[in-house]
């Protein structure tokens, strides 16, 4: 009999119970476990066949399903500020026991981390590492006041591939397959761009999928970008968007009446809570740059494009980059709107956007209004804060819009 | 000259930055900001510019940086923000920055906007700073600062006026180390505000005569014979140790600072920049010869060994951990300082400051309580 095909939401279940399996017995497979930041470049890997896990994903997870208050204990009580981030909190804590009754992550046999999201993670994971006591190893992609990564930066980047890749061997113990990794790479740039046409449904107006999807949707993108069932999963999604715009209907349940720019992460904790206050004000999210950080492209495939296009992510770009990034989502996506996340965890994402809100304003003129949060802390969030925030964008959006005579 | 009259000179300095800026403008002399954290300093000396230390005011009150910054920032770079939009920085010609953590990513960006007539100079530090390729990339990163420098200056900065830079500012260093031993010998000669403002005033007065005055200093500090000290020999730890008023505590209370690793003292000069052929290579350099380095990448997390090597070697009974509200760096190292501390035997108080704060009652009361707590460790 033939296998019954799943819809996205049953494979995306099966993947991440596969990966989940993958992870909890590499060693009876003799594969080593490796923690990695969210935009680690993790074709070296897949490429030695470690199995990588996320602890940022983890305390995303948990923080969605209301888990994290005792890891957040556990972590002041070890003497770390509660002014920390709360993603580093919750993972210094977690570590001590490695105990959740939602989901869990295997101890790491190393540790690697890119610089190419935040500063923080470099010293969470240097923590972790030796509390831990396995190997740390850092690619650090240099913040770019110049725009974008420059020659220097990319010939920085190579150099440390080239020791990772002699230190990867030493560890485990077998040489690197360069053969291997090219086909790593084509299967990543596959999920790239199945990841970017899937997301791109977003933009049509009136729009199929329902943007905060994309913060459920984006899980394999983070955990699974070397693998060719991420690429089908994506595939599968861009095909049920099809079939939707084809018989004219939505995920989205409520009025798109405003589209809405989504600036920084979700808040985890309270991710229903934000949903259904912006659908209550006939708000659908049609833009975010948190997700789009995952289309992960490259020229060719060589080390030299890897390292450009790891080291040229847009988090550590200037400012002006960050002020274009946001001006081209709202375009592309036709926004009429933004809500942005003064994320107190997220230093990176939250100390240039007064400038980033302003500039971008003074290009586009959309309204948008600012609400405090947090991404993992349930304390940092006020949902009526943002009711009162969300409800006043929506005033601003319909009077431009009664100005503009629609 | 007297002792006094040295202290003083480094005082004024300290105390009338803008008039220094001011003088040295009206002399025709090119201005350059060094800003956190290690910043050449030796490429500003070479090129014949000014260099002055940009790190924010004491107890300075924010109101225009909010437009810049959410109020979690740290506030060393809330108040560069806050004086640079006032135009306190108006004279300056350009300014060093650096990346070494998040805000100051964020702050290099934002200066530009609250400061706009100043222009920016990016230092680009290699994190993984021990590989061979990050010499090479700061190689490149210092050759394209002295290319701006020469710009800003118009002057050409040769191999041999670098050289002169570098041995300057490495003599600078000794005397400074050399000073910080013989307070850690002869507890209590001066106070812990004289000591912090002998060694800050490198940041704002010529660098040769900060190394005449450290030698003069030294030479009547060592003469001179060590005075009966009951109080507390401590060490400190942080960014720094500002507002003044916590180390006017500090010398109410008896405590004398025997040793730091302050981010805007010890750190600065504890490392010599070596010896090599090529100029720039030499700095770049410098940052390899680092151990336990809070901002650079450190697999091993030897700061806490450092700062227990440290304590043994000057002495320290008692520990004070001034962490920087909001600076993640501090915040994710000391809850291991404090066990490596502990570990040697020796207690360690964790004092939230600011660097904009400007009440004192708190602190005082805490580090009163922490010296009750050593006297009566000494009692048992």
């Amino acid at each position: 009999m033939a296998e019954e095909k799943l819809n996205s939401k049953q494979l995306l279940a099966k993947l991440q119970a596969e990966y989940m399996d993958d992870l909890y017995k590499a060693h009876e497979r003799g594969q080593k476990i490796a923690w990695v930041n969210g935009l680690f470049p993790q074709e070296f890997l897949e490429t030695m066949d470690i199995q990588v896990a996320y602890p940022e994903n983890l305390a995303a997870t948990l923080g969605a399903k209301k888990g994290v208050t005792p890891y957040l204990d556990t972590c002041e009580a070890l003497g770390y500020s509660s002014d920390l981030c709360s993603y580093t909190r919750l993972g210094l804590g977690y570590e001590e026991s490695f105990e959740s009754d939602i989901s869990n992550i295997p101890r790491p046999d190393i540790i690697l981390n890119c610089t190419n999201i935040c500063g923080l993670c470099v010293k969470w994971f240097e923590n972790t590492a030796k509390r831990l006591d396995v190997p740390y190893i850092l690619i650090d992609t240099p913040f770019q006041p110049e725009y974008d990564a420059t020659e220097n930066d990319v010939d920085y980047v190579v150099g440390q591939f080239k020791d990772m890749i002699r230190r990867l061997e030493e560890f485990c113990g077998k040489p690197f397959d360069y053969e291997k990794f090219s086909r790593v790479m084509r299967t990543s740039r596959r999920v790239a761009a199945s990841w970017k046409r899937a997301t791109d449904y977003v933009q049509r107006m009136p729009s199929p999928m329902d943007g905060f999807n994309l913060f459920n949707y984006m899980i394999l993108a983070v955990c699974c970008r070397g693998k060719e069932s991420t690429a089908d999963y994506y595939d599968l999604i861009s095909e049920e968007m099809e079939e939707l715009l084809k018989n004219g209907e939505s995920q989205f349940k409520g009025e798109q009446r405003h589209r809405i720019m989504w600036e920084g992460i979700a808040v985890w904790p309270y991710l229903g809570k934000t949903y259904k206050t912006m659908k209550a004000n006939d708000m659908i999210l049609a833009g975010s740059f948190y997700p789009s950080e995952w289309y992960v492209d490259y020229e060719q495939d060589d080390i030299r494009s890897i390292a450009r296009a790891y080291a040229n992510r847009p988090p550590i770009g200037s400012l002006q980059r960050q002020i274009d990034v946001r001006c081209d989502i709202m375009k592309c996506t036709n926004c009429d709107g933004a809500l942005y996340h003064v994320n107190r965890s997220c230093k990176i994402l939250s100390f240039m956007q007064p400038a980033v809100r302003k500039a971008v304003y003074e290009k586009n003129h959309k309204p948008y209004a600012t609400f405090d949060g947090d991404q993992t802390d349930p304390n940092g969030f006020s949902p009526a804060q943002f009711e009162t925030r969300v409800q006043a964008l929506r005033e601003n959006l319909e009077a431009v819009s009664r100005e503009a005579g629609v | 000259m007297e002792k006094a009259e040295i202290i003083r000179e480094m005082q004024d300095a300290v105390t009338h930055i803008s008039e220094t800026v001011h003088r040295k403008k009206a002399e025709g002399r090119k201005v350059v900001g060094c800003a956190p954290i290690f910043v050449p300093e030796e490429l500003v000396i070479a090129s014949g510019a000014f260099p002055v230390g940009i790190w924010g005011g004491q107890k300075v009150s924010l109101s225009r940086s909010q437009e810049y910054f959410p109020p979690f920032a740290c506030s060393v770079v809330q108040s560069i923000t806050e004086l640079s939009v006032a135009g306190v920085y108006d004279e300056v010609d350009a300014v060093l920055l650096t990346f070494l953590c998040d805000t100051l990513k964020c702050m290099s960006q934002t200066i530009q906007l609250s400061a706009p007539k100043l222009r920016p100079i990016f230092v680009k530090h290699p994190q993984n700073y021990r590989l061979e390729c990050a010499v090479e990339y700061m190689v490149k990163e210092l050759a394209r600062v002295k290319e701006e420098l020469e710009e800003v200056t118009g002057a050409r900065i040769t191999e041999e006026a670098l050289r002169e830079a570098i041995s300057l500012c490495n003599r600078d260093r000794e005397e400074l180390m050399r000073f910080t031993r013989i307070l850690a010998q002869k507890p209590g000669i001066l106070t812990n505000h004289q000591r912090h403002d002998v060694i800050k005033s490198r940041l704002y007065m010529e660098r040769s005569r900060h190394l005449e005055l450290m030698r003069e200093l030294n030479g009547i500090l060592e003469a001179e014979a060590a005075p009966e000290f009951h109080g507390i020999r401590l060490y400190v730890c942080g960014v720094m140790l500002e507002p003044v008023e916590l180390l006017d505590i500090l010398d109410e209370l008896g405590y004398a600072i025997v040793g730091d690793e302050l981010l805007q003292e010890s750190r600065q000069f504890r490392y010599r920049v070596p010896e090599g052929l090529g100029q720039l290579e030499r700095l770049a350099r410098q940052v390899q010869n680092i151990r336990g380095e809070a901002f650079l990448y450190d697999p091993q997390k030897e700061r806490d060994d450092v700062v227990a090597e440290e304590c043994r070697a000057c002495g320290a009974e008692a520990v004070l951990f001034a962490l920087m509200k909001f600076c993640d760096t501090d915040e994710y190292d000391y809850p291991w300082v404090r066990d490596a501390v502990q570990a040697a035997g020796l207690p360690i108080l964790n004092l939230e400051i600011e660097q904009i704060m400007q009440s004192f009652e708190g602190a005082r009361t805490r580090l009163q309580a922490y010296a009750e707590q050593i006297e009566s460790r000494r009692r048992a």
